[in-house]
Formats: structure tokens, C-alpha cells, sequence
């Protein structure tokens, strides 16, 4: 993955530094397995371990003439060792038993990482629809205004989805937390099972149960899938938020700074590119799917054909999509969302979304299901060809029978709550006030100065809209006496 | 004889012992009227005193809106008597026949004592009978009697001498000591007197109360 989307944390498990790291441990865990076996002296691990010296061009340079990069590995490692020492690297091992435990230590570690991006995704979901829970939109099926529903609850079906992701990537970790030291074809031919278990439970790793040369590329095959899901689930709610921010809608926008611009020659433009630019990533983390998917039909013990491709999709799919979920959370963060254009929007079919109430009162009085859908059918045509101004008088207009209170239907779109707020005048004495803080001075909160109590009232309107004037009629009628009160209507 | 009618609502507690006073101790005509009741048949009203409600939101404000208030309004603005205790001063003032508001009481506790009061003006329905600057003792219970209006509201009072009854020992924290005020034909009072209308119960001062009325409409 080029720089540009790499976050370096990840990147850094990709390293040929970190890989070498990693292969050392491995080498020396296994000779720690042969040590309690009484095959190694008790001391050569450890000495192995102090005395290791990694680098990267003499490894590079062995490579060039081995053409084996796991021999290159440990005769450039030899280099820093001395005779007694290593005598005994990569002592009944084979190549792959290094290659394919640290690939799994590797994904391990990588997947980590994703979870926390993922919670923090899910963090930022939260919160969005815990806000927006009560703020009504429309919602559309093929793009068609259909019914009207909440913003909150939107977004509420994202973060279902990445819950589920979240457990499908644990299910996916766990799936390569195995790793294998058990020889040339795997049948510990060279090498016991209990130094393999000792090493690969020092490393954090569960011994494959069956293997061949190399660790089953069906484990890896189901990582990748699943970071494949992920990245779906990232790619529909980047499409939901560049529909919400078409112009037409406007209903949300993705974060804007302050001297970001939107076009080198349209001054007014504002794109949603971040959330563009996550579906693009998306396809590259897509992509990688189909490799890891022909990897896994290896020729009997082993072939080779697998490796080249993966050191090109683990990094490339897990770096990716560490970026992608880091953007998606920064998006989320910054989310503008517009409620009174949401509110605007769901007027547009002049009361067509309301249709399918209709349909339940009309059957209700009696009239035949399938008549009652013509009916509502054709005076949704009326509406939308503008004979009409709302399916309300199209009915009206074609004598659907009276028996039906069309009021009701209406007033129930969706509930609005409306919070006001009562609190005594400043001019007037508050004697509660003046008791809590007291109270509160004597229990230590010195800081405390003047206290105010006061009462909130929170009321669920069935309405249209935010029905300023009436919440502020009520509070001057009832809820608050103006001689001492002075109130706040909040929605 | 004055016909009275004492206006019972839910959460009303004194209505007996209003009726009580007005019929075994005045010896005059009186009925109950319930607060859905939307016709005035009496020439003077009692709002008594109690916890309307529950006191719920505030004192006196949501029976302020039953049937039966719009009657009172409509039988207060054409000239018929209405007096307010306790309680029914509470609802006065909500349903703004009466100027003002009554917070709850400066020390946050409910009150329950006798009150001495002093008469302001006599030249009211309801203090006629007594004479100007008289003492009387009736008892207070209440925790929201602490009378209040703006600086300038307050000033009118006192300058059109709304006054009838100010505290000697103000027990609540009301502003310039009032106990009860009346508007034209309209008074609200924050001490019971009709628990202080036969000398078994500690003081008969109460009646001065009951007999301006009869006084003031024969």
C-alpha cells in the first residue's frame, strides 16, 4: 500500500525489520523446546537471543546468492554468532514452520489493531444515533421516498453491522492464531510435538492440528473474506453519507475544513471526497479476497505459489483497511447533519409516504384490500402529477368514503419532544436554591455560588413539525406563571 | 340571609369545615358546588382551602383551568363575592383574579400555627365588620404562603390599599407582611378562618370574616 494510505503502526508489522524480529523469536523459542529436551545446552538460546544481530543488506545479500530467503535469514544471523551457537539455529525445522508462524503472528497482530479501529468506529456510531434517535427522515427504498423514519436509526443499522464485523474479525483472528513447527511435510519427521508446543505457546500461538509443509491456506482464505465484509460494510455507509450529501439532499456532510476547497475552479464546491475515497480503498481490500481464496489449493505438501501473493495482499488489505476505518471514524466525528432539511425533505411527495397508513384504515372500514390499493394507487398518481397538493384532498377529491378520519393519520407522522425549562425569575427569591446551597457549602464544595432550582418538563408532540409557537403557548398557559417564572423551550 | 356556595375540588380539604361554619354557625343557605359545575346560583363562593391537585406543577394552576373557575371569573366580574382561603388564594391568583403569586415559604417548611393578624382595610365584603387595625388569631397551614409581586405590582397594591389583613409575626416570608389582599369583590386569604369561627377551637376572630359579608350584602 503507497504511503498515502498507510497508518504507521500497521505498516510497521509489515516490516522487513519487524519480520526478521519475529522469525528470531521463533528460531529461538524452538531452540528453548529443544533445550528442555536436553538436545540444546540451557544457556545457547538465551546466548542467541543477546547476541543476534539482524541486518537487512547482509540478509539481502545471502538472498542473491541461495536464492532462499529463510537460508539467506540464518547464515546472515550466523554472521553475528559464534560456532557453539549457531550449530544449533533452525535446529529439525524447515523454512515454512519460521515463515508461516510469524505470517500468523503477523495477521494476529494486525487484527488487533483493526478491532480497536473498529470499536471506535462503533463508538462514533453511538453516539450519532443516540442523538439523532428522535430526529425524523425519510426513508427511501430504490431511492424512491418510502416511509418516514429517524436519522439515529440510519445510522442505528451501521452500527449493527460493525457489531457484527467486530465479532466475525475475533471469529477470523482466532481462525490464524495457529502456527506450525512440525517439519518438511508436517509429520514431525525432523522436530517433536512438544517442542512444537512449547514454542508456539511461548509465541501465543495454538499448534495446526493437521499440516503439510506448510500452515492450511483455508485459515487465511476466511481472514481475508472477512476483511473483504468489512470493507463492504465501510464501502455502504460511505454511500449512504455521498447520497446524503448530494445536493437534492443535503441532509448530511462530511466533515469540511476550514480552508479545504472543493474545486480548483468552482469556488462553492463541497465534495464529499473522504468518504469517495473510502470506496475507492474499499476495492483494493475487496481484491485482495480472490488471491488468498486461490491460495488455498497449494499442490499436495506444498506449493510456493501462494507466498509472492501474499506478501502483497496481507499488507496491502490490512494496512488499507486500517486507513479506511481511521477515515471512517474521522467522518463520523465531524458528521453534519442538517435536521431541518431532513424535515423539509420529508414533505416532498406531499404526503405520499404516508400512503401505506392509508391502506391499513381504508381495510380497517371494510374495504377490500385490493380496491383499497387502487384507490391509494391512483390518488398517489394525482399527487404526483401535482393534480393535487396532498394525497389528504386527492382522496377527498375522489370521495373515498367518510367513514375514514384522515386528521389522525397525520398527526402521527413521527413525535417530536420538546424540552422547556422553568425556573424562577432572578428578581424573585429562591428559597430551594438558597437551601441546596447552603447544603452543598456545608458538605465541602466551597466553590459553590448562587444555585437556582427549577423544573423540566419533557413533552412528546405528535405534529408535523417543531410546533414552536404552541410549546411556548403552553408554557406561558400553563407550565409556568410569568408573575415568577421565566421559561425555555428547547427541541 | 346570603346564599354561599364553597366549590369542592379534587384534593380540596377544608370544604367541610367551611360548609360547617356557614350553615350551623352563620345559619345561612350554602351547598357544595363541584368544580365541573359551569352555572353560579349563589351570591357568594368559596374557594376553600386544601391540596387541589396535589399541589402538582403548582399550587392552585391546574384547577385554575376546571369548568367551574371560568363561571367564578365570568360571576367575580359581575359584581358577585368570591373569597379565597388558603388554597383558594392559591388558585385566585393563578386564574389572575388576584394579583400576585404565593412561593413556598422562606424557610422551606410547612407552617401550622396560630397567626395573629392585624386588619388593614375595612372597607371591603369581607372586613366591613370589622374594625380598622382589629387583631385577630386564626391558624395558618400552609407551605407555599409566601406572598410576592414585582417592586412596581407590589407598589400598586399598597397604593390602592389591596391590603385587608397583614401578618404581626410574618411566619413565611411574605413581602410587606401580607396575609390577604382584595380586589373589588374578590378576597384571598392565607389563614383559616373558619377554623376560628367557634371559641372551642381556640378563637371565634374568624367570623368577622363570614359576617362582613352578610353584612356587606344586606
Amino acid at each position: 500500500m503507497i504511503p498515502r494510505y498507510t497508518r504507521k503502526v500497521m505498516r510497521e508489522i509489515w516490516s522487513d525489520e519487524e519480520r526478521f524480529k519475529i522469525w528470531l523469536d521463533i528460531e529461538v523459542a524452538v531452540l528453548e523446546g529443544w533445550a528442555k529436551k536436553g538436545v540444546v545446552p540451557t544457556d545457547v538460546p538465551g546466548r542467541i537471543k543477546e547476541k543476534a544481530l539482524i541486518s537487512l543488506e547482509k540478509v539481502s545479500e545471502w538472498e542473491k546468492r541461495t536464492g532462499h530467503e529463510v537460508v539467506a535469514f540464518i547464515n546472515a544471523l550466523g554472521e553475528s554468532l559464534g560456532e557453539d551457537e549457531k550449530k544449533y539455529l533452525h535446529l529439525g525445522i524447515t523454512s515454512s514452520d519460521v515463515m508461516d508462524t510469524c505470517f500468523s503472528i503477523q495477521l494476529k497482530r494486525a487484527c488487533g489493531i483493526l478491532e480497536e479501529d473498529i470499536k471506535e468506529v462503533l463508538e462514533s456510531l453511538r453516539k450519532l444515533a443516540l442523538m439523532y434517535k428522535e430526529t425524523p427522515c425519510v426513508g427511501r427504498t430504490h431511492g424512491i421516498h418510502a416511509e418516514p423514519t429517524t436519522f439515529g436509526f440510519k445510522i442505528l443499522s451501521h452500527f449493527a453491522e460493525f457489531k457484527r464485523n467486530l465479532i466475525r474479525l475475533k471469529m477470523a483472528e482466532e481462525e490464524v492464531s495457529y502456527g506450525k513447527i512440525s517439519g518438511a511435510v508436517g509429520n514431525y519427521s525432523t522436530v517433536p510435538p512438544d517442542v512444537e508446543e512449547y514454542a508456539l505457546l511461548k509465541l501465543g500461538l495454538k499448534p495446526e492440528p493437521v499440516a503439510t509443509q506448510v500452515i492450511p491456506r483455508d485459515r487465511y482464505a476466511f481472514l481475508f473474506s472477512i476483511l473483504a465484509v468489512i470493507a463492504g460494510s465501510i464501502e455502504r455507509l460511505a454511500t449512504n453519507i455521498r447520497l446524503w450529501q448530494k445536493t437534492e439532499v443535503s441532509e448530511a456532510f462530511e466533515p469540511f475544513g476550514r480552508e479545504q476547497k472543493g474545486s480548483s475552479v468552482m469556488p462553492h464546491k463541497r465534495n464529499p471526497i473522504l468518504a469517495e475515497n473510502l470506496c475507492g480503498l474499499v476495492r483494493i481490500v475487496r481484491s485482495c479476497i480472490l488471491p488468498a481464496l486461490e491460495n488455498i489449493a497449494l499442490w499436495e505438501e506444498r506449493d510456493i505459489s501462494h507466498s509472492s501473493a501474499e506478501r502483497v495482499i496481507a499488507p496491502s488489505a490490512t494496512i488499507t483497511l486500517d486507513f479506511a476505518l481511521a477515515r471512517l471514524k474521522r467522518i463520523l466525528g465531524g458528521l453534519e447533519v442538517k435536521a431541518d432539511k431532513m424535515t423539509e425533505n420529508l414533505k416532498l411527495t406531499h404526503g405520499l409516504i404516508y400512503s401505506s397508513r392509508y391502506l391499513t384504515s381504508l381495510v380497517e372500514s371494510g374495504v377490500p384490500r385490493e380496491e383499497a390499493y387502487e384507490l391509494i394507487q391512483k390518488a398517489s398518481s394525482e399527487v404526483a402529477q401535482g393534480k393535487y397538493e396532498s394525497l389528504e384532498e386527492a382522496l377527498k377529491g375522489m370521495k373515498v368514503e367518510a367513514k375514514l378520519d384522515l386528521d389522525p393519520i397525520f398527526r402521527r407522522a413521527f413525535e417530536n419532544t420538546v424540552k422547556v425549562v422553568v425556573m424562577k425569575r432572578s428578581d424573585v427569591l429562591d428559597p430551594e436554591g438558597r437551601a441546596v446551597m447552603s447544603a452543598l457549602k456545608k458538605l465541602g464544595f466551597e466553590e459553590v455560588g448562587d444555585v437556582r432550582a427549577g423544573k423540566v418538563f419533557f413533552m412528546k408532540m405528535h405534529s408535523d413539525g417543531r410546533e414552536d409557537e404552541k410549546a411556548r403557548k403552553m408554557a406561558e398557559k400553563l407550565l409556568a406563571n410569568p408573575v415568577v417564572d421565566e421559561f425555555d423551550v428547547e427541541w | 340571609m346570603v346564599s354561599f356556595g364553597v366549590v369542592v375540588f379534587p384534593g380540596s380539604n377544608c370544604d367541610q369545615d367551611t360548609y360547617w361554619v356557614i350553615k350551623e354557625v352563620l345559619g345561612c343557605p350554602v351547598r357544595y358546588i363541584w368544580h365541573t359545575e359551569t352555572k353560579i346560583d349563589v351570591q357568594c363562593v368559596i374557594l376553600p382551602g386544601g391540596f387541589s391537585y396535589g399541589d402538582y406543577l403548582r399550587a392552585g394552576s391546574i384547577v385554575a383551568f376546571s369548568p367551574v373557575m371560568d363561571a367564578v371569573c365570568e360571576f367575580a366580574e359581575g359584581g358577585g363575592l368570591v373569597l379565597g382561603i388558603c388554597n383558594g388564594f392559591q388558585i385566585l391568583v393563578e386564574k389572575k383574579l388576584l394579583p400576585g403569586f404565593l412561593l413556598k415559604n422562606v424557610k422551606l417548611k410547612f407552617v401550622c400555627k396560630m397567626a395573629r393578624l392585624k386588619v388593614e382595610n375595612t372597607n371591603t365584603p369581607f372586613t366591613c365588620a370589622a374594625g380598622e387595625g382589629q387583631v385577630l388569631r386564626m391558624p395558618v397551614a400552609h407551605g407555599y404562603g409566601n406572598f410576592y409581586a414585582t417592586q412596581d405590582v407590589l407598589r400598586g397594591i399598597e397604593e390602592r390599599k389591596l391590603v385587608t389583613l397583614r401578618y404581626i409575626d410574618n411566619p413565611n416570608g411574605s413581602l410587606n407582611d401580607i396575609a390577604g389582599i382584595s380586589e373589588g369583590t374578590v378576597m384571598g386569604m392565607m389563614p383559616h378562618p373558619e377554623r376560628a369561627s367557634e371559641i372551642v377551637l381556640g378563637s371565634d376572630d374568624g367570623l368577622v370574616i363570614f359576617k362582613s359579608i352578610l353584612k356587606w350584602l344586606s
